[in-house]
């Protein structure tokens, strides 16, 4: 908007860019709160996540006559069915979830985007094909495709990435796809096409950069959404199981004890992925808003 | 597909391209394009020459085929479209429906709205640079210092001040006559016997217009390389055209030169297209 405004209203300068680089610079001063808070809770997470596992307890060891204890000074967030740290075992589950949540984004990124800007750049029938078989994914819920995929395929943590990348595809190629088709008519492409450069330099080198945005915005709620399936695999017994520390099997667990009043046991982990899926769509949020 | 032109293959043609002025360095010759599947024709017998040095005006209303007369001579006309009729000669030699790579060489094209034909992501010192690097591979191409001094002087050459901050701006950036006077250095980094101008001063207000015009002009001067300007707009023409082909609905009805263009016009939409734009002129005034 400040870009535009500025520009329009400076008289035309054939010999200078200095109003427009003026009102650039401008555009990214503009206060940016969501985008620094999300930073900030992801930043302080990956902080803990690596150092924390250091400073607490051995999130496996069990100790019955600590059991089902309150939130105290000895263990802030209390101890769970079996007597052990949940803060330790909360602690522990950082690395885990943060690196399933950027691999399965990461994943899908590559290859969505990848196969988006084929289908775009060239249309006709390749376009068709890549096009139907995204819909074809894109029929079954996500979270059940990942399901079955796991079951199929056989379960540990890299094919739990793997299961969960497939079902997040279709959004990444339609959004780049969307994008390549506008990008495709502007006049840079037709100045590589003439200047020789084949169609695979065209879509990676060209159009791809510059239809990447929509898809970067996608990668970080993919993130936050792959780490709610991840947990929600755990709390279904499926993907990564008990006694591993993970906030998904941490919530199942401690729902039992929900029941009986022990609320610490589910609430603490539950409210860590609530609090970085929420910073995870902040930074999306950012990303993707108008500028 | 249909042919192989990497040298000459015309009993005539027996010179080294050294004698290169000896040719046109474009001529069609019974140019027909159609819409493949429909059989609609876009272009027929078109035929047309441009001489080294020489500015040749292309004009026409909207839709008469001004574009694709553009892109079936640079080889990238969109799927679906396709030559169907006469031949398009290189330097004298037959380059109908051969890969558009061996024409990039020899031509280069600037287009209608210079702020969509940069890359938005890459600084336009590296955009004009990556061209020296491909056609002057010989020269200040062969390494990537060399390149980007050589695109600094070529921003220079295309009369833009401070070239060296200009080098390393992007696109959105700089102003849309800016934009232009980087497109025309990055045509001039590819050292082209051709340059086509699809409307190149069509988005650019009427000032800006003038000063690309007259670079246009200049450099066809100085290099010595054939201009085909492709415009709508008379008063270009009159300003700055040797010789004018006039298009009307895909078909070639009029090759003059500028003066007669205007003094005593052949055919009657010549006659109507500059009679409209003697109106417009006064309605303007």
């Amino acid at each position: 908007m400040t870009a535009t405004d500025t520009a329009t209203t400076t008289p035309p300068t054939t010999t200078s860019p200095t109003s427009t680089a003026d009102a650039a610079r401008a555009r990214t001063r503009r206060p940016r709160p969501f985008l620094w808070v999300g930073l900030g809770i992801l930043g302080v997470l990956v902080v803990v996540g690596v150092v924390g596992p250091f400073l607490v307890a051995d999130p496996l060891a069990v100790e019955p006559s600590a059991a089902l204890q309150a939130p105290s000074a000895a263990h802030w967030f209390g101890t769970d069915f079996y007597g052990r740290d949940v803060l330790a075992r909360a602690v522990h589950a950082i690395r885990l979830d943060l690196m399933l949540g950027v691999s399965v984004a990461l994943l899908a990124m590559v290859v969505g985007s990848a196969l988006g800007v084929v289908s775009g750049y060239l249309g006709g029938r390749v376009d068709d094909v890549i096009m139907r078989c995204v819909d074809v994914l894109m029929s079954f819920p996500g979270f059940v495709l990942a399901m079955i995929l796991l079951l199929a395929i056989g379960e540990s943590v890299p094919k739990l990435a793997l299961a969960l990348a497939v079902a997040a595809v279709p959004p990444f190629v339609r959004l780049v796809r969307a994008e390549a088709l506008a990008q495709r008519e502007l006049e840079y492409v037709d100045g590589a096409r003439v200047s020789g450069a084949g169609w695979a330099r065209i879509a990676f080198g060209h159009m791809l950069p510059n239809s990447l945005r929509p898809a970067a915005v996608q990668f970080t709620l993919v993130c936050g959404y792959s780490i709610l399936n991840v947990a929600g695999l755990a709390y279904l017994g499926i993907g990564i199981h008990a006694p591993t520390p993970e906030w998904g099997v941490m919530v199942a667990e401690g729902a039992q004890n929900m029941l009986t009043g022990q609320w610490w046991t589910a609430f603490f982990p539950g409210l860590l992925i609530a609090v970085t899926v929420m910073g995870l769509h902040f930074v999306g949020d950012d990303l993707g808003g108008d500028r | 597909m249909s042919g192989t032109t990497t040298s000459p293959t015309t009993g005539t043609a027996g010179t080294t391209s050294t004698t290169t002025t000896a040719h046109p360095v474009l001529a069609l010759e019974g140019l027909s394009v159609e819409v493949s599947r429909t059989g609609q024709s876009l272009l027929r017998d078109v035929s047309l020459t441009v001489a080294p040095g020489e500015i040749v005006g292309l004009v026409g209303e909207s839709g008469s085929g001004k574009s694709m007369t553009s892109l079936a001579v640079m080889g990238v006309l969109p799927d679906g479209i396709a030559v169907t009729g006469g031949r398009v000669l290189v330097d004298g030699a037959d380059a109908t429906g051969t890969a558009r790579r061996s024409v990039a060489h020899r031509f280069a094209m600037i287009f209608q709205n210079p702020k969509d034909s940069l890359n938005p992501l890459m600084r336009v010192g590296d955009q004009i640079a990556r061209m020296v690097r491909l056609h002057q591979a010989d020269g200040p191409g062969a390494d990537r210092k060399a390149a980007r001094a050589e695109a600094e002087r070529l921003l220079g050459r295309v009369h833009i001040t401070d070239p060296a901050r200009v080098a390393r701006a992007y696109p959105h950036q700089l102003s849309g006559g800016m934009c232009q006077r980087v497109m025309i250095a990055m045509a001039l980094a590819c050292r082209p016997a051709l340059l086509i101008a699809d409307e190149p001063t069509t988005a650019l207000d009427v000032t800006v217009q003038a000063q690309i015009l007259a670079l246009i002009a200049e450099l066809a001067d100085e290099t010595g390389c054939g201009v085909l300007l492709i415009t709508h707009d008379l008063g270009v023409v009159a300003e700055l055209c040797d010789r004018v082909a006039v298009l009307y609905r895909g078909d070639l009805v009029e090759t003059t030169g500028v003066v007669e263009l205007f003094e005593s016009p052949q055919h009657e939409y010549t006659r109507y297209l500059v009679t409209a734009g003697e109106e417009a002129g006064h309605g303007a005034a």
